[in-house]
């Protein structure tokens, strides 16, 4: 029993479908429909008598080896190979949040600079506890500031001149100490925090140099 | 199938490609067009259909584009079509193959002297 011409063409799609099943549904489908296209123009220049239509289907090939040899070309050439380096984006961004994030938002950038910190996966438990302590609004910083308070405080000097016979003593000095010690807290506070950056930063980037770079794969799924 | 055979279809796999370019470079082409048109060359398609997915590799690499346009009668058809990138490849293909082709018949008619 003869078949239609509709009956051979949607049999032989049939089996082009089953035979492209492994290369995915995008795939299968861009096939499916550049061979249906062909099939319907042949046949609207050939004709449309069942002996035309098998001649067209014999020309186009086994549905198998249509699927075979798409099978066979690669996924991603290999020339478009991508390598992409490890981005150091995370990093940055927990070192502004720590430093300078203080002076735009304070408080709640430094913790969102320390839950970064934390998570980073570039720094040891102790690089991470320097980041978390020697930082604007940090607690070494905090502490430091509101121990100059006591400083200034409490610290006096008794400093006796010897003119003529007479002996004057003059209490001061506290703005002396005050001064010497405050310059130093100020530096720690300021220029700690600086260092500290600078610490991180260089540990992260020398680990990042030692990772391998990894392949990022074209994606197909758009056509262009 | 004569050993011979295989070994001009390996070949044929590599130029197929190139040929593709090379018809395309003229005018956008839809798929039953270009396939008739390869097929016109002796022996360089076997199997009409593996046309096709050689042309989604081409257009997955950037070399060929497809678009839409009317026909007289019937639904939009397919039109593949060259994009700058492929055109550049068929170019240095093609200078590529006359070196090779130039090499490769001097040594083979050499031989058959």
């Amino acid at each position: 029993m003869a078949q239609t011409s509709d009956e051979l063409i949607s049999s032989y799609l049939s089996r082009l479908h089953a035979a492209c099943w492994p290369l995915g549904e995008a795939r299968t489908s861009e096939l499916a429909e550049g061979i249906d296209e062909h099939i319907q123009d042949a046949v609207a220049e050939l004709g449309n008598d069942p002996a035309t239509v098998a001649e067209i289907l014999d020309r186009l090939g086994p549905p198998e080896r249509i699927a075979h040899e798409a099978s066979e070309q690669p996924p991603a050439p290999a020339e478009a190979v991508l390598l992409e380096k490890p981005s150091l984006t995370h990093e940055i961004w927990t070192i502004a949040l720590l430093s300078i994030g203080g002076f735009v938002i304070p408080f709640i950038a430094w913790i969102a600079g320390v839950v970064l910190l934390l998570n980073g996966k570039r720094w040891l438990w102790w690089e991470k506890l320097l980041g978390i302590l020697i930082v604007p609004g940090g607690p070494l910083g905090g502490i430091i500031l509101l121990s100059i308070g006591q400083v200034t405080g409490h610290t006096t000097v008794r400093s006796c001149v010897l003119t003529g016979t007479d002996t004057t003593c003059t209490t001061s000095g506290q703005s002396h100490v005050w001064t010497g010690l405050y310059v130093l807290l100020l530096g720690i506070v300021f220029l700690g925090p600086i260092a500290t950056g600078a610490f991180l930063w260089f540990r992260a980037k020398g680990r990042a140099a030692l990772e391998q770079p990894h392949l990022v794969s074209l994606s197909y799924a758009s056509p262009r | 199938m004569e050993p011979g055979a295989t070994r001009l279809s390996q070949l044929r796999r590599g130029v197929l490609e190139h040929c593709v370019l090379a018809l395309l470079e003229e005018e956008p082409l839809y798929g039953f067009d270009l396939v008739r048109r390869l097929a016109d060359v002796e022996g360089l398609v076997i199997s009409e259909g593996t046309v096709y997915p050689l042309l989604s590799r081409m257009r997955r690499e950037g070399h060929v584009t497809t678009t839409w346009a009317e026909s007289e009668n019937g639904p939009p058809r397919r039109y593949y079509a060259l994009t700058p990138d492929g055109r550049t490849a068929l170019q240095e293909f093609t200078r590529e193959w006359i070196t090779f082709r130039t090499s490769v018949d001097r040594l083979l008619l050499k031989e058959n002297r």
